[in-house]
């Protein structure tokens, strides 16, 4: 089913929350706190999604 | 503007939007077409260039063909109580690079909470690929934190224009003036330090 894209500014709370969680499966991390862990290691570098996940991982930690 | 600096507005979701607006006015007047957002749950707010869902790097021209990936991300927190509320820099990343390398050739980086393997390190510093080197001492300059000033985003701007001649619609003296009365008005608002204008 194709996702329908909410424009970033205008997520709130649930809608960060979810694309927190999609983030994290699309990076191939298991939990958050995995995600957030490569994330402060590294291991996403090249990946265009890390960037977002630091924008968002600061509004849910 | 408060006394003691800062934007001040009565709710953090306006904070937030009055520093929004601000940049993206200095954004827009420098960069090429881009959407400049915020998102945020009250009272932390991130700030950068986004794309549909997703935080974006914007990629600028420069002579010779040349493109570069250059990505912003401000985190900034409202405090006060009663409708009078400040924001203030939690921390910032200012990337710049080659749109296809993964790693940014040139990253300018404050957290006023670093990351536990950081903590000790400068909060405010710059990574670059590079080895400093005299022959005798080798350096990755990846991996250290070089300290830094408080680097603002016209400054970052500036390095852009004037020493990688990104492609800008500006003269020089147009840019000029963009860049030190975006800088000015950060000063003003966001610090109780004086701004010295760059001449031109």
């Amino acid at each position: 089913m194709a996702r329908t894209l909410q424009p970033i500014e205008k997520l709130d709370r649930k809608g960060i929350e979810r694309r927190v969680d999609e983030l994290v499966r699309e990076l191939g991390a298991k939990t958050r706190a995995d995600a957030f862990r490569g994330l402060d290691r590294g291991k996403y570098k090249g990946r265009k999604e890390a960037l977002t996940l630091a924008a968002l991982r600061y509004l849910v930690a | 503007v408060s006394d003691s600096g800062g934007i001040v507005e009565s709710s953090p979701a306006a904070c937030a939007e009055s520093f929004r607006k601000a940049l993206a006015k200095t954004f827009g007047a420098i960069l090429p077409s881009h959407v400049f957002g915020c998102v945020g749950l009250a009272p932390r707010y991130s700030l950068g260039f986004v794309q549909g869902d997703s935080f974006t790097p914007l990629i600028l021209r420069g002579p010779g063909g040349r493109k570069y990936a250059f990505s912003v991300l401000l985190q900034v927190r409202a405090v006060g109580s009663k409708k009078t509320y400040r924001l203030e820099t939690e921390g910032y990343a200012y990337r710049l690079g080659s749109p296809n390398a993964e790693d940014p050739l040139f990253r300018w980086e404050y957290r006023r909470e670093p990351l536990s393997e950081d903590s000790q390190a400068p909060r405010h510093h710059m990574h670059a690929i590079a080895t400093a080197s005299d022959g005798t001492l080798d350096h990755d300059m990846n991996r250290l934190h070089v300290p830094t000033g408080w680097v603002t985003i016209e400054e970052v701007l500036r390095f852009l224009l004037s020493d990688l001649k990104i492609k800008c619609p500006l003269s020089f003296s147009e840019w000029n003036k963009v860049l030190n009365d975006s800088e000015r008005k950060f000063y003003a608002s966001f610090t109780s330090r004086r701004f010295h204008p760059h001449p031109g």
